[in-house]
Order: structure tokens, then sequence, then C-alpha cells
């Protein structure tokens, strides 16, 4: 069995809201194993992007610890985590986020920045990261002309710029055609296979979930996990499918 | 082969990784993609600081005419010393071997100031006659129009008021010209008059202003046994000892002046007159300071998603602090260095506009009415760093307490 890089245990959140306490997940366990692909998926207000900002380190669990190659991360303070996040993640989201005032290239190069690179330094490696998503022509651009499918790429290129090992990528191909949705899982998957780094991907649409190498199933802040040659209980994918119909139904009704 | 996390230390975390030249270059990309808000502060800035070192500049410009007016080439270390009561207080020889005995002097020049008459070419005029050395004529800062300080036996120095009175058009030709001087010589307590004639040969020509004088040696008075001195001259090693000096010479009994008097009160108006202007000043400063803290709260609010996503990137409080602080600094910086180009200049185009309606009447010498000094230099660069500081504290500190996850959301 392949090393754990991240290791999830009794993991519970709870919000305070002005209605009262709310349970989002409750009691997670899993772990990741070094260089796979793991995709978490379940239908929407699942607490998938919770337990993705768990991992990430953004936002501390009511309970449980979280530990990523050995560092238990919430024992850590922010500043801490910051600082882990800056050696250890590169963070894809399912919304495009800028420095508006820069352009691609200075985007992409500002986990280099932050990792304390000086300008010439990691304006090169943030060319040779733009290259590998085919967006090196686009360096000079303000990242907010290009399309959602170029946007993506370059925001691939940012998290693999500072060569960190663990790439959390939350509903990328969410606001995307499948064309470029498409697209955006290749290059995640050759990331993962080429450049031997880890995924953890989020996403609603079931038809990637093959080429995953784990998947966890989150659902009202339950966990099912399976691995590669397992089958996901028919019944939570059963579960998925009627869901994503009608969601599919109730906007093609308001269209 | 896998992957191996890079080493995390646990302790090396608290310090910004970030250069700070690269912390710059963010902050000024982001004060140019805000063009019109950026120039805006900036001009805000320019203004107020423009306001003070233009005003304070003058005071100090007026100030440093004023004391050039003043003081002349009179040296600040030397103290003019003479007796309130010739009969009890002579200042006679015992008293200035006493006064150069004392610690810090360098010079000590006596001069007897007694009534006389001059005749030349037939004229009779009254005059007041200085009997004195080369050293005290120097010390006395006289303009010279012809001629020079050297003042011997046989030879006299005159005021250029003298000159027409005496029958001479022009300095020049008075040149080696005689005149005959005679004057009375009181004894100290007033007893005893000694009758003095002398025939002297006019060696320089200064202006004194409206006064009428004669400046000649003392040894003719000093062979007739005389050592009532009008006044004498004391000079100090440094002007700092000044006044340490002047009250060992009241202690004998003497009054002193100095051209410090004078300095002092001077200053002491100006420095009213600078906090004054200061003040109004000041006003416009407080104004483009808020200026700035709303450009910068906006900057925040509008940027709260980037800070988030810096966050989200591995920022720690420390970058983000820091990335508010350059931003507030830069523009303090730009507006600080147009404030004191625009006061220079301004200043320096009215010093010339000046100049030149003087020189219109007749005034040869440029005037100066401006005065940029090292230290207002370094005050307001010292002073527009400070503003730049306090007014990014509390964008900087908010900025450093966001959570990122909210501020993704703020998109």
């Amino acid at each position: 069995m392949a090393e754990s890089l991240i290791t999830c245990r009794g993991v519970d959140k709870k919000f305070a809201t002005k209605g009262g306490v709310v349970d989002v997940l409750h009691d997670i366990n899993f772990h990741i194993p070094r260089g796979s692909l793991t995709i978490i998926f379940g239908p929407s207000g699942s607490g998938k992007t919770t337990l993705m900002n768990v991992i990430s380190g953004l936002e501390p669990p009511s309970k449980g610890n979280l530990i990523i190659d050995g560092h238990d991360l919430y024992s850590m303070d922010a500043d801490r985590r910051s600082h882990f996040r800056a050696q250890t993640m590169g963070i894809v989201h399912q919304q495009n986020y800028w420095i508006k005032s820069l352009n691609v290239l200075e985007n992409v190069a500002i986990p280099l920045y932050l990792g304390g690179k000086d300008r010439k330094s990691a304006r090169l490696i943030a060319t040779e990261s733009l290259d590998r998503v085919g967006m090196k022509d686009f360096a000079e651009r303000l990242p907010t002309v290009l399309s959602g499918g170029q946007q993506q790429r370059v925001s691939m290129a940012r998290a693999l710029a500072a060569g960190k090992e663990l790439i959390l990528a939350d509903e990328p191909t969410g606001n995307l055609d499948s064309k470029s949705g498409d697209m955006i899982i290749n290059l995640l998957l050759s990331i993962q296979k080429d450049l031997k780094r880890t995924v953890v991907l989020v996403t609603h649409n079931i038809e990637y979930l093959p080429l995953s190498d784990k998947q966890l199933y989150v659902h009202d802040g339950y966990l099912a996990e399976a691995t590669k040659g397992e089958k996901m209980p028919e019944e939570i994918l059963n579960s998925l499918k009627s869901q994503i119909e009608s969601l599919t139904q109730m906007q093609g009704g308001r269209g | 082969m896998r992957n191996k996390l890079p080493l995390f230390h646990h302790k090396q975390h608290l310090r910004s990784a970030i250069l700070p030249r690269i912390l710059a270059y963010i902050a000024l990309k982001n004060l140019f993609a805000k063009k019109l808000r950026s120039f805006l502060t900036i001009t805000g800035i320019v203004i107020g600081i423009g306001a003070i070192v233009f005003l304070v500049s003058l005071a100090l410009g007026l100030r440093n005419v004023v004391d050039q007016q003043v003081i002349g080439s009179r040296s600040v270390k030397a103290i003019d010393v003479t007796t309130p009561n010739s009969a009890i207080v002579p200042l006679d020889d015992a008293r200035i071997n006493k006064m150069s005995s004392f610690a810090h002097v360098t010079q000590v020049a006596p001069a007897f100031i007694l009534p006389g008459k001059v005749s030349a070419d037939g004229s009779l005029t009254d005059v007041v006659v200085y009997a004195t050395n080369t050293t005290y004529v120097n010390l006395s800062a006289l303009k010279f129009t012809e001629g020079n300080s050297k003042i011997s036996d046989k030879s006299a120095v005159i005021s250029t008021s003298l000159l027409s009175l005496i029958g001479e058009s022009s300095a020049k030709n008075a040149i080696g010209k005689q005149l005959v001087l005679s004057a009375t010589i009181s004894s100290a307590d007033g007893t005893s008059v000694k009758p003095f004639k002398d025939t002297l040969t006019i060696s320089g020509a200064a202006d004194i202003g409206s006064g009428i004088a004669v400046y000649m040696s003392s040894a003719p008075l000093r062979a007739m046994g005389d050592d009532n001195y009008g006044q004498v001259k004391v000079v100090a090693d440094n002007r700092l000892n000044v006044p340490t000096l002047r009250s060992q010479i009241a202690g004998l009994g003497l009054t002193t002046a100095s051209p410090l008097d004078t300095l002092s009160e001077i200053n002491n108006i100006f420095t009213i007159f600078t906090f004054v202007v200061i003040g109004f000043g000041g006003i416009g400063l407080i104004i483009a300071s808020l200026g700035m803290f709303n450009t910068l709260t906006i900057s925040l609010l509008e940027r709260t998603s980037e800070i988030g996503l810096l966050i989200t990137m591995g920022a720690r409080k420390a970058d983000v602090r820091r990335l508010m602080i350059f931003e507030s600094l830069l523009l303090a910086a730009i507006g600080g260095l147009g404030g004191l180009f625009a006061a220079w200049l301004l200043g320096t185009v009215i010093d010339i506009v000046l100049t030149h309606y003087a020189g219109l009447h007749g005034v040869q010498s440029s005037i100066h009415a401006f005065l940029i000094t090292p230290l207002l230099l370094f005050i307001t660069i010292a002073f527009v760093a400070l503003i730049g500081w306090v007014v990014a504290l509390y964008p900087s500190s908010r900025a450093a307490r966001i959570n990122p996850i909210d501020a993704l959301r703020h998109e």
C-alpha cells in the first residue's frame, strides 16, 4: 500500500449561525496516498468544499486532526499554516482569483515570491510552468481578459509553479464547458502521473470517477470511500445521479 | 520515484519571506491600476507637503535675509564691551588685561571713542574719532568702498559720508589725501581735558551709513598716557562660549552686547512665525492624510479577495501588513517628493521674479526669500514616512486579520 500523505482523523466541523449550530462534517476519517488522484464528490451543500478547506488548512475543524506528511496542520497557528501551505500546497479554485493589477506571468510567480524567490528566477520558473499548461504566449496579458478555460489553465500553472507536491482543485471544471473541463482534467492527470504530484479533486461530475485512485463521497457531512478496483455502492451513485438530474431540470425550467 | 515534500521547519515561519522590492513592485502596480484615484491622492499630498515646505522655507529664507541685514559680516563671536560709568568702572588697561586672561578669549581690541573735528580744504566738520587698531576695524565689519582696514600712526580710514564734507567727489580720489584731526581727551573722572591734533593720510573709505567717523591708530593717545577706552571688542574662540565670557566680563562691572542678542530676538520672532505657517500648512496636510487613509481603506475593501488569495497561497500576516504599508509609503513618498519639488520650484520662481523686480529699482544683489535647508529636507522626508506609516496602521492590521475563506467569497 502507498504511503499516506494526508490522514484525516475524526474531523467534525460545526458552524455557529443565527439559526443555531450547523453540523457540516461528522467524524470524517480517511487517508490519501502520496502520488494519487483522489476525487471528493457529492451533491451541493454536502460539505465537500468545507472538507477541502479543512485539508488546505484554511478552516480549522471543530474536532479531530489533519496530518499532512507527518505534520499536524491544526497544531500550528495561522501563520505557520500559511507558511506550510506556501511550501506544500497549490490550490485551484472553481472561481478564478487574481491580483488584478498584475499580468498572467506575475500572478503565476506570486507563490514563488511568497517563498522568497527573487523576481528574475520567479519569472523564469513561472514561464516554464505556463509553458507546461500551454499558456506561455499569454504571459504578458492581464488574466481577467482570458476565457474561463484559459484562466483555469493559468490557475493550474500557478498551483504548480512553486513545485508543491499537493495540488488541491476545488471544482475546477464547475464553470467550464465540457471541452474545457476535459482539458483541465487531462492536465490534472498529467500533473499527477508525469510530475508525480498528489492531486485532490472536488467535482460534481461522476464521469471523472474512473480516472481516480481513490474516491471520497460526501453526503450530508458523512463520508464513504472507495479505492481503485472497488466500486462505490450503487445506492450512493444512484442518489447522486438523481440529485444531479433534478438540479439539471430545475436549471432547464428556469431557462 | 516518489516526490518528497520540502523539509518543513516549524520555527522558520514568522519572518516575511517575500522580498521588499517585490512588495514595492506589487504596491506600485496596484497604484497604477487605479490611476485617477492614485493621482488625486498624490496631488493632495503634494499640495499638503508643498504648502508646508513652501511656507517654512519662506520663514527660513526671510529670517536669513533679516539675519544678514542685521548682522552683516559682523562676527557673532565678538562681544562689545563698554562701561556704564567710566568714573567708577574705567575701561582701562587693567580690566583689558583681566579680560585677555579669561579662557576662550582669542582677541581683545580696545578703542578710544571721542568727539573730534576734521579740517580739510578750509572746511571744519564734527566727527566721531575711533582711535584703535586694525583688529578693531576688522571686527567692526566695515564695508570698504576704497582702500582697506589697515591703519597706522599716520593713516586713517574715514566714513564715506565724510567725503563730500571735505570736498572730495569720490573715495578713490580721497585716498592719499591729508586731513587735520583735532580732538579733546577727557580723563576717566572728567576732571581734566587734553587737546590732541595730528595730520593723517586717508588710507581707506568705508560705508557706515549716515555716521561720520574717522578710524585712526590709538598709539598717539596711548603715548599721551591715556587708557580711558570707550569700547573694547572681545572675541571668543567659539560662539557657544560667548554667554560664559559675557557673564565673566559682566563680573568686572562692565556692560556687554553681542550680535547674538539681536539674532536671538529675530529667532524668537521667526520661530513663532514658523509655527503659525506650519499650523496653516498642517490643515492641508491633515486633509491630504485623510485622503490617503480613505484611498487605502477603499483599496483594501476592493481587494479583500486578493488579500484572501494571497493568504491561500501562503502569505503570512506580516506579508499582507507589509503590502499595505508599502502602498501607503509609496503614496506618501511620491506625494512628499512632489511636494518638496513643487515648493522648491515655486520658491525659485518667486525669487527670480523678486530679483528681477528689485533689479528694476536699482538693487544689484539677488534675493533669496526661500531657503530649503538640509534639516528641513530631512524633517520633511521623515515626516512624510511617518504619515505613510501611521495612515497604513489601521488598514494594514485589518488586512492582516482577514479570513481568507470569507475574503474569497467577497469576490
